[in-house]
């Protein structure tokens, strides 16, 4: 199996006579798409993060108002970068897991070019327009609907996939990905029905909505990117997760809660208190998965000495899995939420969620992939170290910043001799470290985004 | 640096895993994982039961629900500094300052200032009239001369609200003065009806000095001395 040969050479015996495996160089693709709309959605956020420091900056350009850019950086990171990283992972790794593959992928590259089409009209459209103001629900309804039947093109390979498998036995990883594929148009199109096109009566969409946020972290990328965490170190390894035993408990108890714990953020809002209770409830539960999925994954790192790049995004992965749900479930805690639920906390679980595990997790399937498209040079391993560590640094210091300045913000916001806006002022200079924290985050997306497109450029003109 | 070879499953190294996950069945369960998953079962089932209103659509937040209950019980009167020092935040502390040092050589003091103190020539007259009315052209606050413009606040604040402000400036930041009454603001409102334009320090140096009556002890809200309860933040 020689670097930098052809798909065919590569892969001649080991599927069904006559095909080639598409997968790695769709992943390609979709992986470049990705890196792209990473890169464009962090530039978004940051031109809106500059404006809460600088009100005036671009202050006459309607398109480019806080109000618009906020919305479209977050869908762009949702729609674009994780979605679409996790629509690669769960084909490459079902066909990975299942010892199958595609025998074209020509269904799955008009659907990715529709996908990118739709979201970019739609983020356009956000910026023309405005968003509606329901998170992840902006993008205008051409734009949803044909990111959904894209993704059911795709997502019947998916099954496909999984159904035809010739590798007795279902894995981990597997479990995560078919309950991810089955969420995601669950999730679309519930929060589409109930809060764009048909909306329910008013006390009733703000739980609605908090699910469905929720649940695109929860439900959709977060099961993706733990199935990543988990096929690479064993890969890697070549040994099994450790307590593996107790794995499937771990599963069943995440999508369990997971469904639920989006409604943390209800706690203290005007809903029966069963709801705001089960937010508080899973959220806490949740440590259950976590634990589990630690013991899984550092049990098998332990001693170890074989430290290459996919094993340590997949171990920074698992740490900001497990940062992410302790400061969520801390969050949701009732006396806490009283006091910081209105504060830059939330940012920060958002931030550590989307921009650490998934980014991380996700990146280190990309990058465990790459290098069959690259021959072994060293700038290509640089940037993806440069992408591991920018993001490591950006994203815990972004974190780390937002949470202090949440701290205080909250206790202003709680002291009633202290005028509202002076809460905010106090936030600022963190917010200012926060923007520092997220530039670096940028630059490691843009060595993520060099990295994907130098070997797509390697693969697209080296004749097979 | 990852070593492709193992990226692409071969049918072979599956089996292996399969193999290598047929143990997993024989690994002994982790006890201590266990009883932490189990009491953290235990602490969020409690705590469900507890909180969950009986998982009634018409049961809402438990401690909302027992704050409106004993309607009995008058509520805490928030503290009146408090809330004098909120106004002062919003309406006086962007020039003053929320240290009330203001800003030298634009916006003069409030710390041991003679206007607030009410010392040598100014009374408690001449400090609610520019209040009221504003005060423009050139002064001199603790030997330094300043030369600006105060905004008038009569139309804007209420008699209580100037004299909770006025009260509050006299006796923060190491600040001791007597306390304004709203009475007293009340009758230099009425004393000053006609007035319109901003005073300025040459006019109030010749209205003679009064002095603000203590004001009358308040009937209904219980007396400072104990701090009242933090308050509850807003619900959504």
């Amino acid at each position: 199996m020689s670097l930098g040969s052809s798909d065919t050479v590569e892969n001649s015996g080991r599927w069904p006579e006559g095909w080639t495996d598409p997968l790695p160089r769709l992943l390609l693709w979709f992986s470049a798409s990705a890196a792209t709309w990473l890169v464009v959605g962090l530039a978004l956020l940051i031109v809106a993060g500059v404006q809460v420091v600088n009100p005036a900056f671009l202050g006459g350009i309607s398109f480019l108002t806080y109000g618009r850019l906020v919305p479209a950086g977050i869908n762009a990171l949702v729609y674009g970068w994780g979605s679409l990283a996790a629509v690669a992972t769960i084909l490459y790794l079902l066909s990975r897991l299942g010892g199958v593959t595609m025998p074209s992928g020509r269904l799955a590259y008009c659907a990715l070019g529709a996908w990118n089409l739709a979201l970019l009209l739609g983020l356009c459209a956000i910026l023309a327009i405005g968003g509606n103001g329901l998170l992840l629900l902006e993008l205008p309804p051409f734009a949803n609907v044909t990111i959904l039947l894209a993704y059911v093109a795709m997502a019947i390979w998916g099954y496909a996939l999984f159904r035809g498998r010739r590798i007795p036995g279902v894995f981990a990883s597997s479990w995560y990905l078919v309950a991810a594929l089955l969420c995601f148009p669950w999730l679309v199109v519930t929060g589409n029905v109930l809060l764009v096109w048909l909306p329910i009566p008013g006390p009733a969409q703000a739980p609605v909505a908090a699910w469905f946020a929720g649940g695109m972290l929860n439900l959709w990328l977060a099961p993706v990117s733990l199935a990543a965490i988990f096929y690479i170190v064993p890969q890697v390894l070549g040994r099994r997760l450790a307590a593996y035993n107790l794995s499937q408990l771990g599963f069943w108890s995440f999508m369990l809660f997971a469904a639920w714990c989006g409604m943390g953020r209800m706690v203290g809002g005007p809903v029966p208190a069963w709801m705001a209770s089960m937010g508080f409830v899973t959220s806490f539960l949740m440590m259950i998965p976590v634990l589990i999925a630690g013991v899984n994954v550092f049990g098998v790192l332990k001693g170890t000495s074989e430290w290459t790049l996919p094993l340590r995004h997949a171990a920074a992965g698992i740490g900001a899995f497990a940062g992410t749900y302790l400061l969520a479930a801390i969050l949701a805690f009732p006396p806490v939420a009283g006091i910081f639920n209105f504060t830059d906390i939330a940012v920060a679980v958002g931030l550590l969620g989307l921009g650490g595990f998934v980014t991380l997790s996700l990146g280190g399937l990309i990058q465990f992939v790459l290098p069959q498209f690259e021959r072994r040079d060293s700038l290509a391993e640089k940037l993806g170290s440069w992408h591991l560590w920018l993001t490591i640094i950006g994203v815990g210091g972004a974190v780390v910043c937002l949470v202090l300045g949440g701290i205080l913000q909250g206790f202003a916001q709680s002291d009633p001799g202290i005028v509202f806006s002076h809460s905010v002022d106090y936030v600022m200079p963190f917010r200012f470290l926060a923007l520092l924290g997220l530039l670096i985050f940028l630059a490691g997306a843009i060595c993520l985004f060099l990295r994907v497109h130098r070997a797509l450029v390697r693969h697209l003109i080296t004749p097979p | 640096m990852s070593d492709p070879q193992r990226d692409s499953t071969s049918p072979q190294e599956a089996l292996d895993l399969v193999e290598l996950h047929a143990t997993a069945a024989r690994e002994p369960v982790k006890l201590w994982l266990l009883g932490v998953i189990m009491a953290v079962m235990f602490v969020g089932g409690m705590f469900l039961w507890a909180n969950s209103g009986g998982f009634s659509s018409s049961v809402y937040d438990p401690a909302r629900l027992a704050a409106g209950k004993d309607n009995g019980a008058p509520k805490p009167a928030p503290d009146p500094r408090m809330l004098s020092r909120r106004l002062y935040m919003q309406n006086c502390g962007a020039c003053h300052q929320p240290n009330g040092m203001g800003i030298p050589g634009t916006y003069p003091p409030l710390v041991g200032s003679e206007w607030v103190l009410g010392q040598e020539w100014h009374g408690d007259n001449h400090l609610v009239r520019v209040v009221l009315h504003g005060l423009q052209g050139p002064i001199t606050v603790e030997g330094r001369s300043f030369n600006n413009v105060m905004t008038p606040w009569g139309g804007v604040l209420k008699d209580d609200q100037i004299a909770a402000i006025l009260t509050y400036v006299r006796s923060e930041w190491g600040n001791s003065a007597p306390p304004i009454s709203k009475e007293f603001v009340a009758q230099v409102r009425e004393e000053t009806r006609e007035r319109r334009a901003a005073w300025t320090q040459k006019e109030l140096q010749e209205i003679p000095r009064q002095v603000s009556p203590p004001p009358l002890p308040e009937p209904t809200p219980p007396p400072t001395s104990s701090p009242s309860p933090v308050q509850s933040p807003p619900a959504a």
